[in-house]
């Protein structure tokens, strides 16, 4: 009986040059067809994992619920029903960067919210779910999907909403699990 | 009832440093790092990978 590799699908929500570049030529060279999304897919860190990997971009403001269902439909159809979901989302304004807490105007803190936070909400019932898998696909007992939401946030910012000093050293425990791994 | 789904939330406590062209690892706002203060995304996602499933499966037809 011949047998035919079912190639998992990884979709990244929220892409730059940062985490999510990495996480998406990783993906790409472990055998995962992947798709990442961000409100401008046509950064160049963006447009070169396309020509690298074949990142399959696509264009998503994730704050929005009815973006996030279109975005998932796009790539239920274009790659198959993702069974990794990385939420990569940043979520700060730009007039937010370097502000103290006492500076920050409270209409931008609720936009930062509603895009780092509320952004992982409309993305989590995709996953997983019956609606966006293809009928060739395992069913879901077999199947081990992911949802991996990332934060980051330098220690700093537990203190301050938004560091006013980027240059932050990682607590000494993040610095030991990254040389241990 | 279980739903096969796993969710893992990664806080990365850490400035992130990705890799420019000249090799050095550098943050868009605060530049270029210093003593290694910032973390490598390349190693995140490693670890990220990690967590989650094998890439493939193969299924008989």
């Amino acid at each position: 009986m011949p047998k035919v590799a079912v190639q998992d699908v990884a979709l990244i929500v929220g892409g730059g040059p940062g985490i999510s570049a990495s996480c998406a030529r990783l993906l790409a060279q472990d055998g995962m067809r992947v798709g990442i999304a961000a409100r401008d897919p046509d950064k160049p860190v963006l447009e070169s994992l396309e020509r690298s990997h074949g990142i399959r971009r696509y264009r998503c403001d994730a704050s929005e619920p009815d973006a996030v269902r279109e975005l998932f439909e796009a790539v239920v159809r274009d790659l198959g029903a993702p069974t990794l979901v990385v939420h990569n989302i940043d979520g700060r304004v730009a007039g937010i960067f370097g502000k103290a807490i006492t500076d920050v105007e409270p209409r931008m803190a609720l936009e930062t919210l509603r895009n780092a936070a509320f952004s992982a909400l409309p993305g989590r019932p995709a996953v997983g779910t019956d609606h966006a898998r293809q009928p060739n696909q395992c069913p879901r007992r077999e199947r081990n999907d992911h949802l991996l939401p990332t934060q980051v946030r330098p220690s700093k910012a537990s203190r301050q909403v938004v560091p006013s000093q980027w240059h932050v050293t990682p607590s000494p425990g993040s610095r030991r699990a990254w040389r241990e791994n | 009832m279980p739903q096969g789904i796993h969710v893992a939330n990664v806080p990365i406590d850490a400035a992130i440093g990705w890799t420019q062209e000249d090799g050095s690892r550098a943050h868009r706002r605060a530049g270029t790092t210093v003593d290694d203060n910032m973390a490598d995304p390349d190693r995140i996602a490693g670890d990220l990978s990690a967590t989650a499933s094998p890439a493939s499966v193969d299924v008989g037809i």
